[in-house]
């Protein structure tokens, strides 16, 4: 407990809370734009962070990322498109309610089941991340490398919808990383002679031409052709809080279920929100008793995916603070900032007592950034309802300029508003033909953390062998061929079940 | 772009990145190290090759698309447009900035990306003048202010 009660006094600190509380309203802002995702979000508070303390800058970024978590259903609710692609399922019954009349209902709904997913995600973080991190000790370069191989494999078979090219984009990832010079010996490879790639791409301009760069070219493309938004009157937005609170008791068997679910896709490294949210939503359906009714504007569709989509957030930072491999986008650019100031995620994060604070505080800040987005958007309802109708013409340009900031203040060089403009197609290619961006970046990642480990293992001990019969490293790698089987067990059911029933309306 | 083109732009940057290990200096202290700097990289290389080759493999049943039409065109330059636009100007937005410095660039690609997106005139277009202008001073300034970061001048002027 002391622990705990140490990082929240940090994370108590005037500067970061403040921080935090401008990283909720931007994830707020950012989550019920449509189109815009909580990475973008997170992409685009990250150079505002580089003044500011690691504790700080991850509170920020935090706050983003809860905030956003919830933010994407107000326009869920309001016109029937998913702020963010973890508030799908929210639409199936929060647009439905809002159309007969209750969307401060619906609002209101999802607002305080993002607290209570928030929450119960909270305390499977408290829990699991120390003595995951304590597992994570024992590892010796044999487990560090096959715990990648698992990360990467992992996320080819779930990310995408063919894992050949989810394989391939964790590999091209993990190539792309190497240009620049080897992680042990320093010796320069495939610069081409270019000075300023001796030290390779840096990470952040790569992710934010890859999500951020990639997102608004897709974006552009359905500027012509954006669905109609239907009008409700924004004074009928007010949250009836004494009846939501009472729908909340009534399900409360679905919110535990749903946080559940969702706490437990984001600890498994890469499976996002937008998985959870739709999982949570399918297997609300399952434990409910109303199961008729979902897809007609029933309250429990709402409390499951909101529950489902904000307590995955809190399980996406397991894997990050316990073994430095992020659960998802959002929390790879967490580590990237933290390698930014310094902070090397791993864990050793939990138990090097320089790094303990700052692991402790990001946990206690998870809680107080859950706690600051239920009040914030129940205070600013209505003023962010109407942000929902903000035109693209504004937004996009003002988000590339501060995309193109956010990579040339890094290392004060044009060169990396190029090298995000170059990963930007990348990720364009690659998004349009279906390979997905989770796993390059994963490979982006880790690549070096590979290579690093499988080269100390061999100079240790020569016997690749070792990496199968050393009872963790085995374990993982037999992990990672079973989630491969896993893709072909699914693809063989689908195979054989051609007509599924829908998961949602 | 089908799945075969892709698979050999793949192998044909595998074979040239391959081809370029060899050009990896090896330092003298490392000369009895059997794991030295590309070893990895075209370990990489090598898997990386063999997933492409079965992406063309497997590509290569895949009918082959009719010759598009004036129509297709039409539809695909009407669907891309804005990217296509966006692009270059990015491109162009970053390769102007050591010339004309972040202040002038950022507001003329903020003009210049609304019209694009947007096109007005009038009141509109000095609502769109007068925003970007003070969203690029607002911006620069609290950088180089609050967060002590200069921003690229220009050498132009």
């Amino acid at each position: 407990m002391d622990p705990l009660l140490g990082g929240l006094a940090a994370f108590l600190q005037p500067p970061v809370l403040i921080s935090t509380l401008v990283g909720v309203v931007a994830g707020i802002i950012v989550g019920l734009i449509p189109g815009f995702t909580i990475t973008m979000g997170v992409i685009l508070v990250l150079p505002f962070t580089y003044g500011m303390s690691p504790l700080q800058g991850i509170a920020t970024m935090m706050g983003v990322a809860v905030g956003g978590a919830s933010g994407g259903l107000i326009s869920a609710c309001l016109i029937g498109i998913p702020g963010t692609p973890s508030a799908v399922a929210t639409t199936f019954d929060g647009f439905p309610m809002a159309r007969k009349g209750e969307p401060g209902r619906a609002l209101g709904l999802g607002t305080w089941a993002s607290l209570f997913g928030g929450l119960i995600g909270w305390v499977v973080l408290a829990a699991a991340t120390p003595p995951l991190a304590d597992f994570g000790l024992k590892f010796g370069p044999w487990e560090m490398f096959s715990l990648v191989a698992f990360s990467i494999t992992m996320i080819a078979s779930l990310a995408g919808d063919s894992l050949l090219k989810g394989l391939i984009a964790g590999l091209l990832g993990i190539i792309l990383a190497t240009i620049g010079s080897d992680p042990v010996l320093n010796m320069a490879r495939f610069n081409f002679g270019n000075e300023e790639v001796e030290s390779g791409f840096d990470f952040l301009p790569v992710l934010i031409g890859l999500f951020g760069f990639s997102q608004l070219m897709t974006d552009l493309e359905r500027h012509k052709d954006a669905a109609p938004r239907v009008e409700i009157k924004l004074k009928d937005v007010r949250i009836p809080h004494l009846q939501v609170l009472r729908d909340i008791w009534n399900s409360k068997v679905v919110l535990l279920w749903s946080s559940i679910v969702g706490a437990w896709i984001g600890v498994v490294p890469a499976v996002g929100g937008s998985v959870a949210n739709v999982l949570a939503y399918d297997q609300a359906k399952k434990v409910s008793r109303h199961r008729a009714k979902f897809g007609t504007g029933h309250y429990e569709g709402i409390i499951a995916s909101e529950a489902g989509n904000n307590s995955v957030s809190a399980g996406d930072l397991v894997p990050m603070l316990a073994l430095g491999i992020p659960g998802d986008a959002v929390t790879a650019v967490m580590l990237g900032a933290l390698l930014i100031h310094g902070v090397q995620p791993g864990p050793q994060l939990m138990s090097d007592p320089r790094t303990s604070q700052l692991a402790w505080g990001v946990i206690a800040g998870y809680l107080v950034a859950t706690i600051l987005t239920l009040v914030i958007q129940v205070w600013g309802m209505n003023l962010f309802a109407r942000l929902v109708f903000v035109p693209y013409h504004v937004l996009v340009p003002g988000i590339l300029v501060l995309s193109a900031l956010g990579a040339l203040v890094l290392n004060n060089r044009v060169f990396d508003v190029g090298v995000l403009l170059g990963f930007g197609i990348l990720g364009y290619l690659m998004v349009k033909h279906g390979f997905p961006l989770a796993s390059f970046v994963l490979g982006f990642l880790l690549g070096p953390l590979a290579e690093i480990n499988l080269r100390r293992a061999l100079q240790t001990d020569p016997d690749l062998l070792q990496f199968a019969v050393r009872p963790i490293s085995g374990l993982l790698l037999a992990l990672a061929v079973l989630s491969v089987a896993y893709y072909f067990w699914v693809g063989y059911r689908k195979m054989r079940a051609p007509s599924v029933e829908p998961a949602a309306p | 772009m089908s799945d075969r083109l892709i698979a050999v732009a793949l192998l044909v940057s595998c074979g040239f990145l391959y081809w370029q290990t060899y050009s990896v200096k090896k330092p003298p202290f490392a000369a009895f190290e059997s794991f030295d700097a590309v070893t990895f990289p075209r370990a990489v290389l090598i898997v990386l090759a063999l997933f492409a080759l079965v992406l063309l493999v497997r590509g290569a049943g895949t009918l082959v698309p009719r010759h598009p039409t004036r129509d297709d065109l039409r539809l695909w330059l009407s669907r891309y447009r804005l990217p296509l636009i966006s692009l270059p100007a990015f491109g162009l937005y970053a390769a102007a900035m050591p010339a004309v410095g972040w202040f002038v660039d950022t507001a003329a690609y903020l003009i210049a990306m609304q019209l694009v997106l947007q096109p007005g005139r009038g009141r509109r277009l000095a609502l769109v003048f007068a925003g970007s202008l003070v969203f690029t001073w607002a911006l620069g300034l609290g950088f180089e202010r609050l967060l002590h970061i200069v921003l690229p001048r220009a050498s132009l002027f």
